[in-house]
């Protein structure tokens, strides 16, 4: 399988305190990667060097490469970056006082990427894949946050792929939705990875091992284990890894 | 036991004491408020007519003639102080909220506290040395540029508690889809704090709509209508402030109209605030 993104020697400081250490991975295309390991083990710190969102925080330092394609997007255009690698957060954020339009929409206006006229076909493709489209078809002009939370998170996936991203990270996309919205977005997922690489945090082992093709795992800032899914949760190479899937350390 | 039982009625007793006390208080606040309406409506209400609303103020001491000339200043001046104001005070609300807690704003954020406590006699003083004097002339620009000065530091201020407000989650939202930095802040930060900077806006506007203080040296007054931005204008509250000093009832009450007529813009501005708050 082709390597789209590759993690070299990555280590991520919060002021002096370092939390990622000396991270390298291989995270193949078209195929869903799963990150998990224990609480502030730094999983969501790495998924965030991914798509230069440290950049933000004056406090943070990020050291190593992160290759999308071969390229270091920390020498390219974090704008750039940033669009090819589309992010969705655990907690759906709508725009507030934008419509459900609008809030697919407005990344790839502000991002001055298409005339307005292709808007509305790009608004109704991104809300397909997101396989909204049917219910709120009706009600576009509703604000984002009058849907319910399990819509909410399509729709912020929507918004993500508005800008034909290449990669999509996901931090914990269901942690926050009831189970049958949960079971919708991991389908989803899974539909989703015939056009895009997708690298997804969860907490949930047995939503890993249920939509996942690789499995990284994660303790104190390391990658201790990375494996095909099926692979790392029947034989896991270390005993820390064995533990942790077990459910003896969480 | 009985220390627990009466440990209860102990602040039982005391919970009652507070809450008469604050009933009390409250009530004490809220006379004096109740009375000046009272007063101002009473009163008031007998100025207003037609020739009120459309004529210019007639001779001294006769009963003839409105308050036309202020109405019409009032508007121009705070027309012209909004203009002046509002991005003004938005520009430097975003930037405290971009750069608060940095060094480099330290001077800013130490202005716009500075002058939300100035009173705003000074603010008139001011524009007088730096405006007035030089152009030998009160005048209109002047007014509006004193009423703008007041505008300023209430909006910023509203303006940056409001983007403060806004969850860093959404921020971070526009951020991810690679909207550029600026961009993000007005049309994702400020966008999703609108309802609470239209709020600080109006409040800003009711302010200087009542504003007497930094009008006295600047835009002084007029018995004409507008003539041109370099000239003096009439406005509510200098004719208010003018007319309930002078001896002649018809003066007074033509003062009492205007403050009237104040009353309700004030209202009105507040009826707005309070149905925008409810509709987000
Ligand atoms: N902005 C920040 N400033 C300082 N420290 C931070 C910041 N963000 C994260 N950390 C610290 O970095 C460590 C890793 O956090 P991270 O959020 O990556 O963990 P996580 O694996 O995603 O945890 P969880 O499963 O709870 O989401 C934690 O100890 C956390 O306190
Ligand atoms: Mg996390």
């Amino acid at each position: 399988m082709k390597t789209k993104i590759e993690i070299r020697n990555l280590n991520v400081w919060f002021s002096k305190r370092q939390v990622i250490y000396d991270v390298n991975l291989k995270i193949p295309e078209q195929a869903i990667t799963a990150v998990i390991g224990p609480s502030g083990c730094g999983k969501s710190t790495l998924l965030r060097a991914i798509n230069r969102l440290h950049d933000l925080i004056p406090e943070a330092k990020v050291k190593g490469e992160v290759l999308l394609d071969g390229k270091d997007v920390y020498k390219d255009d974090p704008l750039a970056v940033r669009r090819k690698i589309g992010m969705v957060f655990q907690k759906p954020v709508p725009f507030p006082s934008m419509s459900i339009f609008e809030n697919v929409a407005i990344g790839v206006k502000l991002n001055d990427l298409a005339k307005k006229e292709k808007l509305e076909k790009i608004v109704e493709r991104s809300l397909r894949m997101a396989a909204l489209w049917d219910e709120v078809k009706d009600i576009l002009d509703s604000p984002g946050t009058s849907l319910s939370v399990g819509q909410q998170q399509r729709l912020t996936i929507a918004r993500t792929l508005a800008l034909e991203p290449e990669v999509l990270l996901m931090d914990e996309p269901t942690s926050a939705l009831d189970p049958v919205s949960m079971k919708k977005i991991e389908e989803l997922i899974v539909n989703l990875k015939n056009d895009y690489t997708i690298v997804i945090v969860t907490h949930d082992m047995r939503q890993a091992a249920r939509i996942s093709d690789f499995t990284a795992f994660m303790y104190d800032g390391k990658i201790i284990e990375f494996n095909e899914t099926s692979e790392l949760f029947r034989n896991p190479k270390e005993e820390i890894t064995e533990k942790y899937i077990t459910g003896r350390i969480s | 036991m009985i220390s627990t039982i009466s440990l209860r009625v102990k602040k039982k007793i005391q919970n009652t004491f507070l809450f008469l006390f604050a009933s009390l208080s409250t009530v004490i606040a809220i006379i004096p408020l109740f009375s000046i309406i009272f007063e101002v409506v009473k009163n008031g209400i007998k100025a207003i007519n037609l020739d009120f609303f459309i004529l210019l103020p007639g001779p001294v001491g006769e009963s003839v003639g409105g308050i036309a000339n202020a109405i019409q200043g009032t508007l121009i001046l705070v027309t012209l102080a909004s203009i002046i104001g509002i991005p003004i005070g938005v520009i430097t609300g975003i930037y405290l909220y971009e750069y608060g807690r940095e060094k480099k704003s330290t001077l800013i954020s130490f202005s716009v506290d500075l002058l939300y406590d100035l009173p705003s006699i000074v603010v008139g003083i001011f524009v007088y040395i730096v405006v007035v004097s030089p152009m030998h002339s009160f005048s209109t620009i002047a007014g509006a540029l004193a009423l703008a000065i007041v505008m300023i530091p209430i909006i910023a201020k509203t303006t940056e508690e409001s983007l403060t407000l806004v969850p860093s989650t959404i921020s971070e939202a526009g951020i991810a889809l690679g909207i550029p930095k600026w961009k993000n802040i007005i049309f994702i930060v400020l966008n999703s704090a609108k309802s609470g900077v239209l709020n600080g806006i109006i409040l800003a506007v009711t302010r200087i709509t009542g504003e007497t203080a930094p009008l006295i040296m600047t835009s002084l007054g007029s018995t004409f209508w507008f003539s041109g931005i370099n000239k003096p204008i009439n406005s509510l509250t200098l004719l208010i402030w003018r007319y309930a000093m002078q001896p002649y009832p018809s003066a007074v009450e033509k003062a009492w109209g205007a403050a009237f007529l104040l009353l309700l813009v004030a209202l009105a501005l507040n009826l707005i605030v309070k149905s925008g708050g409810k509709s987000k």
